[in-house]
């Protein structure tokens, strides 16, 4: 949060604004949000294409159903479900494969191979305490991690070359998330209580921007 | 890659499952049961927020370059949408507005949702011999916040904005509709509660007393198949089925008497609604069926072992007993 400006209005306000009918509130979601729907889409899909048909899809569904919005979790998180959705409806109607459903013969030895030569499995900038969270988790657990949400390596490709099944691929990634975003957590809390400045904590109520 | 996989402490089974659930990868019982749980766990909706905040930082989610003409192209698609379908509604409203936390600024919702309250009660109000329109909405009320009262324990339905109560007196089509029906496509790519959850756009039951006449069974199939206040919540999980049961049922025991039969709507509504699962009951109508007055509910519901309401079914009754005199399900195809 900017403390020389005044607050932007958060996602949950401007909800509850398009839910009143202020169209406005909309289109400023639209813009929060669409590189992150549309990114959350182009993983799934691996090709723009149908990447852009299912987030546009997810934001049709956003402006249709704004109203069934609990509350429970976050506007940010309710987003990103309305989004995987769409992509699994359009996977769905196009007989698509999502990109980490199947097995690559092609792919394989490239997307594993050059995510494990690249510098310690990250080229993209990764935030320090993302890192410093990283170097927590044991190190099975961060390959398959580093491999599939960083590198965007499938699941199906990650299972093929280390051996093991897909379900055991997917349970540890899933068990590192939990485990990284109770790490970082912590790190920011900590980093809260030390240098007294406004978090930035994850599962924290949004303040704005994505 | 050795194992790292058990023992494991039940905050990281639960986080992982809650990843999983991110991913679109649970069952659909297991979506729904968890989505049940988020809308009473806190703790567990903060926990899957850092989840969800997490991947988005570690995928790099918000580094992605949309397409030239994204938003021009949304907003040429959402163009048929007219205002009046944009989900305006105010006890959606309010329920986004407590989501949010604080106050809103934006003098707009306050003006839009004072008149939405206004066309609220005038239209219950309207109703003939229904309760007093401070009641119906104190009703909803307390289904916004189960702890207020009416003591359904449900968590609060997709309220619809009351509309449309036509005039009694005009003739073949009259019908009490406290609600519209929806006209959304169904729920794809919809909000979490699978619709992915996503639940149907709001609606109230619909109330009609136009003096049909059914001869038989088979009328009986051709006049109710396909109503959209019914189809548009196949696929609803169950705890949001129980949701919109609950709000409906209230909804229906709130109308008075139909305005030409007399009839109660909800004089038979137990016989539609026992108590063994959700049964959403989505429209009431009197009607005249094989020469006999009835009251003919038509409600959603699971069949047994399904995780989502996937059936629709029309009881005729008769109002005198409630006896059940036609039980159909009809065709969702």
């Amino acid at each position: 949060m900017r403390s020389e400006e005044a607050p932007a209005a958060t996602d949950e306000e401007l909800l509850a604004a398009f839910v009143a009918g202020e169209q406005r509130a909309f289109d400023v979601l639209v813009s929060r949000y669409q590189r992150r729907v549309y990114g959350i889409c182009l993983r799934y899909f691996g090709n723009p294409t149908d990447a852009e048909d299912a987030a546009q899809d997810a934001f049709v569904a956003l402006y249709r159903r704004a109203g069934s919005f609990s509350g429970a979790a976050a506007f940010s998180t309710w987003m990103y479900r309305v989004a995987t959705n769409a992509c699994h409806d359009l996977a769905r109607k196009r007989a698509r494969r999502p990109m980490s459903a199947g097995v690559d013969v092609e792919r394989l030895a490239d997307s594993v191979e050059a995510a494990e030569t690249a510098d310690a499995g990250v080229t993209r900038a990764l935030d320090e305490d993302l890192r410093a969270a990283l170097a927590q988790l044991d190190p099975d657990t961060r390959d398959v991690v580093l491999l599939h949400d960083v590198r965007g390596v499938p699941y199906a490709d990650i299972a093929a070359r280390s051996g093991v099944a897909v379900g055991t691929v997917k349970s540890r990634i899933h068990r590192g998330h939990a485990r990284l975003a109770a790490a970082l957590t912590a790190a920011r809390r900590d980093q809260v209580a030390e240098a007294g400045r406004e978090p930035n904590l994850p599962g924290g109520r949004p303040t704005g921007t994505p | 890659m050795s194992s790292n996989d058990s023992p494991l402490e039940p905050s990281t089974r639960a986080g992982a499952l809650l990843s999983a659930y991110l991913d679109g990868e649970l069952g659909a019982d297991e979506d729904a049961a968890l989505e049940a749980q988020l809308q009473t766990d806190q703790a567990m909706a903060r926990r899957l927020d850092a989840i969800a905040d997490t991947l988005v930082e570690l995928r790099g989610l918000d580094e992605v370059d949309v397409p030239d003409g994204f938003a021009q192209r949304l907003s040429d698609r959402l163009a048929p949408d007219t205002k009046a379908d944009a989900p305006v509604d105010d006890l959606s409203a309010r329920r986004a507005r407590r989501a949010a936390g604080r106050g809103i600024s934006w003098a707009a919702i306050s003006g839009v949702a004072a008149a939405l309250v206004a066309v609220a009660v005038i239209t219950i109000g309207d109703l003939p011999g229904s309760r007093d329109a401070e009641t119906a909405d104190m009703a909803l009320e307390a289904f916004e916040d189960p702890a207020g009262g009416a003591g359904q324990g449900a968590a609060g339905p997709e309220a619809a904005v009351p509309e449309a109560a036509p005039d009694a007196a005009a003739g073949s089509d009259t019908r009490q509709e406290l609600r519209a029906s929806g006209t959304e496509e169904s729920a794809s790519g919809g909000a979490p509660a699978s619709a992915a959850t996503g639940q149907p756009a709001a609606a109230l039951p619909a109330l009609v007393d136009a003096g049909r006449v059914v001869a038989d069974a088979a009328e009986l199939e051709a006049t109710f198949s396909g109503l959209p206040e019914a189809t548009d919540l196949l696929g609803l999980s169950l705890p949001l089925a129980q949701e919109r049961a609950a709000a409906n049922i209230v909804a229906i025991r709130q109308a008075g008497p139909l305005p030409n039969s007399g009839l109660v709507p909800s004089a038979c509504l137990d016989t539609v609604t026992p108590g063994a699962g959700p049964v959403v009951p989505v429209r009431v109508e009197s009607l005249r069926y094989e020469g006999e007055q009835a009251l003919a509910y038509v409600g959603v519901s699971a069949r047994t072992g399904s995780a989502a309401l996937d059936q629709v079914q029309t009881w005729v009754i008769d109002p005198a007993t409630c006896a059940t005199r036609e039980l159909l399900t009809l065709p969702t195809g």
